[in-house]
């Protein structure tokens, strides 16, 4: 559910890597993983943090290099559910319409989003972890 | 022109920043710069105000164009 779940990170966007590491230097950020989502066109960097962390989010272009009239920003907050495919099911039944029709896979993550029409003004991303098989191999 | 659609005109034209921006009811978001996802919550948020209406999100993220959100001022008005 997201009533009550946990914050996994909030989404910065940055007009470049320049910016991003600027940012990152500033604020002491050291980054823990980075992918590059195709659909979203953008680098995703997220640092390391233990209650939720910080996404650096590098466009490439699209949408997301548009955000914020190109100047970028605090763009989302993340939380993370335990099985994305029933949160949306419960979402949908109470008539919101996540941006994607199915999930979209980020790196290990599965990802979707709740338009700021839903809360007049935040964009909320939600986050299942996927379990990759080194994970399940794990002692 | 609809009163509605006109003093629509004048909220467009505010919440975008252009004295020259010109919409009827066809027009959607795709045919106005900057009219995102955040940029149409301060949309609805000025459009309430002007009209003093208050939309639910669902009735929101219905709106396929300008004129169904004149078509839903009005009903909220009448």
């Amino acid at each position: 559910m997201v009533r009550g779940s946990r914050l996994h990170h909030v989404g910065i966007i940055c007009r470049d890597r320049v910016q991003a590491n600027e940012t990152a230097a500033l604020l002491g950020l050291h980054t823990a993983s980075e992918t590059y989502v195709d659909c979203y066109e953008a680098d995703c960097i997220f640092t390391e943090g233990s209650q939720g962390c910080i996404e650096l989010i590098i466009p490439r272009g699209g949408k997301l290099a548009q955000f914020n009239k190109g100047v970028g920003g605090l763009h989302h907050i993340a939380l993370e559910v335990d099985d994305l495919a029933a949160e949306s099911a419960r979402l949908n039944a109470e008539g919101v319409e996540l941006l994607e029709d199915t999930p979209v896979e980020a790196g290990d993550l599965l990802i979707n989003f709740i338009p700021p029409i839903y809360t007049r003004g935040v964009i909320v991303e939600l986050v299942q972890t996927r379990s990759t098989p080194e994970r399940e191999e794990s002692p | 022109m609809s009163d509605t659609l006109t003093k629509l005109h004048d909220v467009f034209r505010d919440v975008f920043n252009d004295d020259e921006l010109t919409i009827h009811r066809g027009t959607a978001a795709e045919d106005v710069d900057g009219w995102d996802s955040l940029q149409h919550v301060a949309l609805v948020v000025n459009v309430e105000n002007a009209f003093g209406v208050k939309f639910t999100s669902r009735e929101v993220a219905g709106l396929k164009n300008v004129g169904g959100l004149v078509d839903l001022i009005d009903q909220k008005r009448s």
